[in-house]
Formats: structure tokens, sequence, C-alpha cells
């Protein structure tokens, strides 16, 4: 049993101080974008983290879990990992939804930082 | 009847996948000239014109839009191309892929043309159905100046001998560019079922 590759180990902590910190205080979440990030959330863009931030923070929920089922990491030659999620989630009251995001990932000044990010609901999966 | 997504969709999507563009509001154009549906085993798009340098916020704007533009018209391109490949041509599939690309297929670890070439022989054929698009252009910081685009796709897929399921797919493309033209390729790919943990 060999430990997990270097990518996988810094993209699953990646994943998991994420979706922490979006389950508990999704202001919070800046630290990790830089002023070049893109987000794609739903279709919809927004580049910055300012932005991104205010995207996020105003989402129409109070609260918010995230579960997530698989998780695929990939290292790039530049030294990028990119991340790809598929979960669960559940807003408030509603019912459980299925998602998709995916996570372009750099280091910078000894930080790792969100450059991309793009999220799906999966709509037509109710059950 | 109860609107239990609330406003997280921007809008409803349903059918083919549509382009993202809402960011902007410009109209359509057509960059290539009419030409039918090639039979083509290459992601080919005009050149990319130079890249303006990025020095006050108003150049930065421009450029974010224009690199926005193009990696939605070459994303587009790239997966009419990929899963008509891959339902109808699929020994032709691996020319997509740069040479050390790597797929993650369901978890499963393919590295390089070799492996590739033979992952797809054994895989049944398939009838795929795409259904959502979205796709990014990665800021230069994040790739020392290769033109690289994200490509994340959403839909529905048939394998023979097995049943439906919804996959997500996504791409890293990046552009190896000429004078004359700008040829796509896959440098990492990942692909999964969205209901994979219950099948």
């Amino acid at each position: 049993m060999g430990d997990k590759p270097i990518w996988e180990q810094i993209g699953s902590s990646f994943i998991q101080h994420y979706y922490q910190l979006f389950d508990n205080d999704r202001t919070q979440l800046g630290a990790i974008y830089i002023d070049a990030s893109c987000l794609t959330w739903e279709g919809q863009q927004f580049q910055g983290k300012a932005a991104i931030v205010e995207k996020l923070s105003s989402l129409p929920f109070q609260k918010i879990q995230h579960s997530i089922t698989a998780q695929d990491h990939q290292p790039k030659p530049d030294s990028c990992i990119i991340s790809m999620v598929v979960g669960q989630l559940k807003a408030d009251e509603d019912p459980i939804m299925g998602f998709h995001q995916m996570f372009l990932l750099k280091n910078i000044n000894d930080a790792w930082v969100c450059t991309n990010d793009m999220f799906r609901l999966a709509l037509h999966n109710f059950g | 009847m109860r609107r239990f997504r609330r406003d997280w969709a921007h809008r409803r999507d349903s059918g083919r996948y549509q382009r993202r563009r809402e960011y902007f509001d410009e109209p359509e154009t057509s960059y290539s000239s009419s030409r039918g549906r090639p039979t083509r085993e290459e992601v080919v798009t005009p050149p990319l014109p130079e890249q303006a340098a990025s020095g006050s916020l108003m150049a930065t704007s421009v450029d974010f839009k224009t690199h926005v533009d193009q990696a939605c018209r070459a994303a587009e391109e790239f997966v009419n191309i990929y899963y008509e490949t891959m339902d109808k041509r699929r020994r032709a599939l691996t020319r997509l892929y740069l040479e050390k690309a790597t797929l993650i297929w369901n978890g499963n670890v393919v590295t390089g043309l070799e492996a590739l070439a033979n992952f797809f022989e054994m895989l049944p054929s398939s009838e795929f159905q795409v259904n959502m698009l979205d796709c990014q252009p990665v800021h230069e910081q994040a790739t020392q100046a290769q033109t690289t685009v994200l490509v994340v796709t959403s839909g529905i897929v048939k394998f023979d001998g097995n049943k439906q399921h919804y996959f997500n797919q996504n791409f890293l493309l990046t552009a190896q560019s000429t004078p004359n033209n700008t040829v796509w390729k896959i440098a990492s790919d990942c692909f999964r079922f969205q209901d994979w943990a219950s099948t």
C-alpha cells in the first residue's frame, strides 16, 4: 500500500477545505481565489475574487451541506492540479440534488489557490 | 409548484447545449465560413490573435472577453468533433489527445496514446448526447502563456450492452499554434458517470 500521489493529497485537501468553508461560512471563500480567478456558476461567468465571493455569498440559502461521491485529481505539467468532484448537496430544507464541480489549482507563494472553478447542478437527477 | 431550485440556475437549459455567453452581450458571429460538416480528425481553428500586453485594467478586461470568446468557440467545435468521433470513428479518437495526455475514466487512470488507444478499443460502442457545456480560458498566470481552455460537459451516454447513464466530463485543451491555424488537443480528460455510485 503506497502513499497517494502528491497531487491527490493536495487536491483532496483542497476539496475538503473548500466544502468545509462553503458549508460553514462561504463568505470566507475569498482566500482561495485570486484576482485572475474565473468562476462559472450554473452557466454564469464571474471574474475576480471580489465578484466570485459576492456571488457565492448571495446564494439564496442559509444552510448548505455538500457530500462528495467521488473526486478525481490530475497533475498538469506546470504544477497545477485539476480536481473534479461529483456529489450531492442539500440547501436549507430543499430536496437533495446532485452536483458536479471542477477546480484548477495553482500554487502561488506557497499557497494553493483556485484559478478556475466551474459548478453545475445535476438538475435531471432528482433522487 | 414549489420552485425548489430557487435561483441556483440562471436559466433552465434543455436539449442541446447552449453557449455560455451571457457574461457580456455580443451578437453571435460566425468565425468560419460555412463548410458543412466535414469529417475531421483534428480540431483546428483560425490562428489566435496576438495577446495584447495586459498592463492596464482595461486591457485585462478586453483580453478576458476575447479569451472567453475564443475559449467558447474552440470548446464548442471541439466537443462536437470529440463525441462524433467517439461514437462513429472510435479508432481516430486518440488523434485528439496529446501524446502524454491522461484520462481518468470512472476512476481508472489511462496515460499516453498507446494506453488510450487500447482503452478506447475495449470500450463498447457509444451513443453520446451532450446536454450542457461550460468553458473557461485558463489565465496565463496558470499555464505559463500556453493557451489553455477548460471544458466541462454533461449529458447522457449509452454504451452498448449497458444501461444509459448521466455523465460528466472535463477536458483541458491546449492550443498548438502555427502561423495558419491553431490545433487543439486534449491534455487532460476526466470522465465519470453522475450516478456511478448507484450502478
